[in-house]
């Protein structure tokens, strides 16, 4: 009797105030007026590497311990990883955001840990439904080499023509192993036949095998370099006395070079003079005293790149800038008398080259036993067929490669534009695209433009052939320092390798520079602020005051709420990494 | 910042906070550490509506929304009572802000401090009456705006962390929001202890220090950076440790974000970084005591 | 058993034989000996509940509602100031509906300074939506307590029972205590529907619209209602397992009286003995004390009232401005029945002042003679009075 007297609990009419239903019943989505867009976008280091590597996400998979699946990224692009990890000039660095804050990330430090340590095999992994057409490859450089790695990739039956015994072109033969050791060289490029690409060495085409019976494949690639090398002028009768650069760096054992005494003059200011100044040094154990670099541009112009330049100053190698032969005939004491003169080298107003101006203030003749001569290469025009039309000393060619003869394609130092490493690779990378799109009757304007990074010249290959893993991204937006939330990072010093002693290093033709160690590189590793590239830090799922960010179990991927994200905008300003946009929202 | 812990939450969305609170965004996390096993006593403040109108509830735990002043009192209630039911798991939290805290509220913590009584206590400090409207509390600080102190308010702020240490309780410690490990850390380490477990947690107000909405995450970061809201540990009243060592970026950085600050005169600006300077000092010589 | 207890050591048994199981007190005169009691009994191992020693009377009642809403049967004790400082809690207990009992001694409020016997404390809470008792001896007062927490735990209301200063909480009496297995048999443990609990999570008390507010409150009005039969049950009840027979009013000698004296409290003890001498005497008189005072019993009321004369209404209490709030409920009650019987209100024995037997017969002998009750309370018995009787 008593308890009836207790009100009925009804759902309806509840006597006391306790919750029965949640706060979802209010969709505060309604209010908002805009909405976060997520959305990965180009990192500076990415934009400006001739290559488009996409470091930010090596950087990321490095991070979490996966150096195969690190490497594996830079595979996507650069089947040389190991070979730039050495001797890249790592434009990447010069535009790290990290540099604004406080040191740059030792980027080329990282591709030669993750070439180190990683282990793929590679595959075709961007095989495309090809009838199994064959692509013949002339020159096994690094543009020979890249574009047969990507063509190979794609399904393509590629073969390399080599007139060399070995492959590997002027990374072979051009650059000493004390930059490049061989074993690194060979690591990569036998990761790049495991493609099951054919190669046939000391086969030169133009005149082993004619180009006529290239006509058998569906598309050349033609990558022979600059095989012809600029001579300072006629020389008779002092021809063994006079060598060039590139016929030393290809075997320097070959010349009889290694008395120290014997006085040598390197002409030229670019890295083949460096580099031979260099290698001379080592094959006299280390006596410089009879070793000068002499050419016209002043220290800051010299094309050399600084870093290498500056080692070989630590060597105490001699250079004589503002100095041109202009006279070469047989010596009086010394096997050679040159003579040099006073020259500057001055930028042309209209044209925009840079011109040797000799000032005709003062003449010397220095007596020496030999000269080696680096003071640039051509274009071996002889060899290759009349069809292929070509222009101030290079093959005739469009930005992506397209020569003037049907089924002809070029790259590399052959083609013009920077002669460096990772111009070359990213040359035989725009190549397979370009014979790609020749083969599948594919655009190839549209085909580069839809993949393209940002402005630059390069563009991804994984989005090409539509594997974008799991963020959608947007490769037109390249992510500037004040996108980047800094308060998120604390300082660092940036972790830089060891160097060998210049007085040690200087007698033997060991590497000058180590890789990271492990417990160098985490650090590093974790400097890198990812620009653009989601690393589910988990930021935006710890801000947002209103729950509404969820992570899709399947792709991986994030969103927003639209029932309740309010639209405040703190995601935005967490991410540390400019993934997360603001847009207008006004349904 | 990778989260080590669970992200399951406990509230859900659809509340009334703010765009860009950060007195919610502290709750979230509180609750992503604190679990399942939890009991809430919430008291008149922003919480208050976060929590929901009837029969609409945003917490996903047990909660009793009692008066003002007696957030630790209520919390104390329901520890006794779950002492007599010999529940060893659940744990009781009790939410308020600043006022109800250092003002109307401190009696019944000083209470509850002294009685060790097995609580956590949360104090989501926005430092002032912001659910009323913006009306300056003993929280706010040193030449703010409110709208009770429309020139700037001439009293310091009340150091209520010190005030808990000096109570000597087993566990007493600052929090931001925007240092979601070190907030979700520290309720961990409460969690294990049994007593009195004071947290003071700073709550960035876009509607009331007066900055974009959106600005939340950096007012929250730059609080600590500038040891203007050191992140540190009080244990027993003796044990000092800090818990993120900052960048001490000047005060400056963060005070003249927030329109409630932007009257202040050079004179303020070198007076509060004095004033800053010499606690952050302080501070470092009592964390590197034995 | 029998003991010889004050009205605060009988209240304190009668809170402990209820097993409560989470006490929180703050000590204030005259209550403190309850606080006391219950600590002795803690610190020998005894009392079964926890006791929180709290900081103020504020936190007591905070921490009581928190604890019965976490569904654990809890007590509280205080007088006069810590009541009125528990005030905004008071309507928060009720309002959650939490069966807390709590024992209050009606001790006059600063200012100025007192500690004596006055019942304008408790009944300055009658708007609180707690059930209300006005005890007048030490028996009564054990009784009740344990009563309170079968009715409040049937109705989900709080119960204050109100003893006075010094006159009950620190006289001896005689004072016949139950077993616990007694008690135990007639109040079973609290076992609450709904209370704080992670298994099935809820919010209690969110903010409510202006219409689920008014349902809400008058529910609570319903509650008070039903707690009429609840009281009436529950003495019934008590009757079979303890022998003591309470009821809403405490009537002595009405039925054929000319004059009704009304009050609550220890002047209705004085009043019996008064009565007993009118009586002897040959003066049809006769008492009603009010011991149900929240919810008002107003049938009970009228039907003890409805036959005499004139009525004399004794407050030990006043709402300045007004009377004393039991002749003011009183005469509110009657006018809906009935409209012709006087009601003299008389205010005495305010700060604990004596109220003797002779202060008694004055009243009488006033209402007596007096034609028209006066619109406002006579509280000097003295003077004014036989003046006005002169000039009426």
């Amino acid at each position: 009797m008593i308890r009836r007297l207790r009100p009925a609990l009804d759902i309806k009419k509840p006597f006391v105030a306790i919750s029965s239903e949640s706060s979802l019943v209010f969709k505060t989505g309604s209010q908002r007026s805009e909405k976060p867009v997520f959305m990965d976008k180009v990192a500076p280091c990415r934009h400006d590497c001739p290559i488009g590597i996409n470091i930010p996400a090596a950087f990321h998979l490095a991070s979490k311990g996966d150096v195969n699946e690190a490497l594996g990224v830079y595979l996507q692009d650069n089947p040389l990883p190991g070979v730039c990890g050495r001797v890249c000039y790592h434009p990447c660095e010069s535009k790290c955001n990290r540099g604004n804050f406080d040191e740059p990330i030792n980027i080329r430090s990282f591709e030669r840990f993750v070439a180190e340590h990683g282990q793929v095999d590679v595959s075709a992994d961007l095989r495309i439904d090809s009838d199994k057409k064959k692509i013949a490859i002339v020159g096994s450089g690094p543009a020979g080499l890249s574009a047969a790695y990507h063509l190979a990739r794609m399904g393509y039956v590629v073969t390399i023509f080599e007139a060399q015994p070995e492959l590997g072109g002027l990374m072979r033969y051009g650059i000493p192993s004390f930059r490049l050791p061989r074993s690194v060289l060979n690591r990569d490029i036998a990761r790049i036949l495991m493609l099951g690409i054919k190669t046939k060495l000391k086969t030169r085409v133009g005149e082993d095998i004619s180009w006529q019976d290239l006509q058998a494949y569906d598309a050349v690639f033609v990558s022979v370099g600059l095989q012809e090398v600029k001579t300072l002028f006629e020389t008779h009768g002092l021809r063994d006395l006079i060598l060039s650069g590139l016929d030393f760096l290809a075997d320097p054992m070959k010349w009889s070079l290694e008395d120290p005494n014997q006085k040598t003059f390197i002409i030229g200011g670019g890295n083949v003079a460096v580099d031979v100044a260099r290698t001379l040094l080592r094959l006299r154990q280390g006596n410089g005293s009879n070793i000068a670099i002499v050419c016209p541009e002043s220290r800051g112009q010299m094309p050399a790149f600084p870093e290498d330049l500056a080692e070989a100053l630590e060597e105490n190698l001699e250079i004589q800038n503002g100095w041109v032969p202009i006279g070469l005939d047989k010596g009086a004491t010394g096997l050679l008398a040159i003579v040099l003169s006073r020259a500057e080298v001055k930028k042309d107003e209209t044209s925009g080259h840079l011109n040797i101006v000799p000032m005709g203030t003062e003449n010397r003749t220095f007596e020496v036993d030999r000269v080696i001569v680096a003071i640039g290469q051509n274009l071996n025009s002889g060899v290759l067929p009349k069809e292929l039309e070509t222009a101030q000393g290079r093959i005739l060619c469009d930005q992506f490669g397209r020569t003037t003869l049907s089924k002809f394609f070029t790259g590399g130092d052959a083609a013009g534009g920077n002669a460096f490493v990772a111009d070359a690779i990213a040359g035989g990378k725009m190549g397979a695209l370009a014979i790609f799109c020749y083969l599948e009757e594919k655009d190839l304007k549209q085909q580069f433009q839809a993949n393209q990074l940002g402005t630059s010249q390069t563009f991804s290959f994984q989005h090409f052939l539509r594997d974008t893993g799991s963020a959608a991204a947007d490769l037109k937006r390249v992510v500037g320092f004040d996108q980047i939330n800094t308060l998120f990072f604390t300082d660092h010093p940036r972790m830089n390798p060891d160097v060998v002693d210049p007085q040690i290093r200087k007698k033997n033709f060991d590497e000058v520079i180590s890789g990271l160690d492990l417990l160098d590189m985490e650090p590093e590793i974790l400097r890198c602020f990812n620009c653009g590239t989601c690393i589910d830090c988990k930021n935006c799922l710890d801000f947002c005051p209103d729950v509404s960010i969820l992570k899709d179990a399947k792709s991986g991927t994030y969103d927003f709420v639209s029932d309740y994200c309010k639209g405040c905008g703190v995601c935005s300003v967490a991410c540390p990494r400019n993934i997360i946009e603001m847009k207008r929202d006004l349904e | 910042m990778q989260s080590e812990l669970n992200n399951s939450n406990y509230i859900h969305p659809g509340h009334m906070a703010c765009a860009g609170c950060g007195e919610v965004l502290g709750i979230k996390l509180v609750l992503q550490a604190a679990g399942k096993n939890t009991i809430g006593v919430v008291v008149p403040s922003c919480i208050g509506i976060i929590i929901g109108p009837f029969p609409f509830a945003t917490f996903k735990i047990p909660v009793f929304h009692s008066a003002f002043e007696t957030a630790a009192s209520s919390a104390a209630g329901i520890s006794n009572a779950l002492l007599v039911k010999e529940d060893k798991e659940t744990v009781v939290i009790a939410f308020a802000g600043d006022g109800g805290t250092t003002d109307i509220g401190f009696q019944s913590l000083s209470g509850a401090a002294d009685r060790n009584e097995n609580i956590i206590y949360c104090c989501f400090d926005n430092e002032a009456y912001m659910n009323t409207g913006i009306q300056s509390s003993s929280s706010t600080p040193y030449r703010a705006w409110t709208m009770t102190t429309p020139l700037g308010k001439t009293l310091k702020k009340k150091n209520m962390l010190e005030i808990m240490g000096a109570h000597q309780i087993p566990y007493a410690a600052s929090a931001c929001p925007c240092f979601s490990d070190d907030l979700r850390k520290k309720i961990s380490e409460a969690k294990n202890i049994k007593g009195m477990k004071y947290i003071h947690i700073l709550s960035p107000c876009p509607t009331g220090w007066r900055y974009p909405e959106n600005q939340t995450p950096n007012i929250g970061r730059l609080a600590v950076e500038t040891n203007f809201f050191p992140l540190y540990e009080i244990r027993e009243g003796k044990k000092y440790k800090i818990t993120y060592q900052s960048k001490g970026f000047p005060v400056g950085d963060y005070l003249l974000r927030q329109r409630r600050f932007e009257h202040l005169t050079q004179e303020d600006l070198e007076m509060i970084q004095n004033e800053v300077n010499k606690n952050w000092e302080e501070l470092k010589r009592k964390h590197a005591r034995k | 058993m029998r003991m010889l207890l004050t009205g605060n050591q009988a209240a304190a048994y009668g809170a402990r034989l209820a097993r409560p199981q989470v006490i929180a007190a703050y000590p204030i005169t005259p209550q403190s000996p309850i606080y006391e009691k219950l600590s002795e009994w803690d610190g020998k191992g005894i009392l079964g509940a926890r006791m929180m020693r709290v900081e103020s009377e504020h936190s007591a009642m905070a921490a009581c509602i928190a604890a019965s809403l976490t569904g654990v049967r809890t007590f509280t004790a205080t007088a006069s100031q810590g009541l009125a400082l528990m005030h905004e809690m008071l309507h928060y207990a009720s309002g959650m509906r939490v069966p807390i009992v709590m024992v209050n001694v009606n001790r006059s409020l600063a200012a100025p300074w007192s500690f004596w016997s006055d019942q304008t404390d408790s009944l300055a809470q009658r708007d609180t939506g707690w059930l209300q008792f006005y005890v007048a001896d030490n028996q009564e007062a054990l009784d009740t307590v344990i009563q309170a927490y079968s009715i409040s735990e049937t109705v989900l209301l709080p119960s204050m029972v109100v003893l006075e200063a010094f006159y009950t909480s620190h006289f001896s009496e005689p004072v016949e205590v139950p077993d616990q297995e007694m008690v135990d048999a007639f109040l079973p443990a609290f076992e609450p529907e709904f209370f704080l609990n992670p298994q099935k999570p809820a919010t209690f008390c969110q903010t409510v619209t202006q219409s689920q507010y008014a349902e809400f409150k008058l529910s609570r009005q319903t509650a008070m209602e039903n707690a009429l039969e609840a009281v009436e049950a529950v003495n019934k009840k008590f009757k079979e397992h303890f022998g003591r027979q309470y009821h809403l009013l405490n009537c002595y000698h009405n039925d054929d009286a000319e004059i009704v004296l009304v009050t609550a409290g220890t002047i209705g003890s004085t009043a019996r003995v008064v009565i007993d001498e009118l009586r002897a005497a040959g003066k049809k008189v006769g008492l009603v004390r009010i011991r149900l005072f929240r919810p008002f019993p107003k049938t009970a009321l009228i039907d003890s009232l409805r036959h005499t004369k004139k009525i004399a209404v004794i407050d030990r209490n006043i709402s300045p401005g007004q009377e004393g709030v039991f002749s003011e409920e009183l005469k509110s009650v009657l006018f809906s029945r009935i409209q012709d019987i006087p009601v003299f209100s008389f205010v005495l024995g305010l700060g604990g002042s004596n109220v003797s037997p002779g202060h008694i017969k004055k009243v009488i002998e006033i209402t007596t003679h007096m034609k028209d009750a006066p619109l406002n309370p006579i509280a000097n018995l003295e003077d004014d009075n036989a003046i006005r009787i002169k000039q009426q």
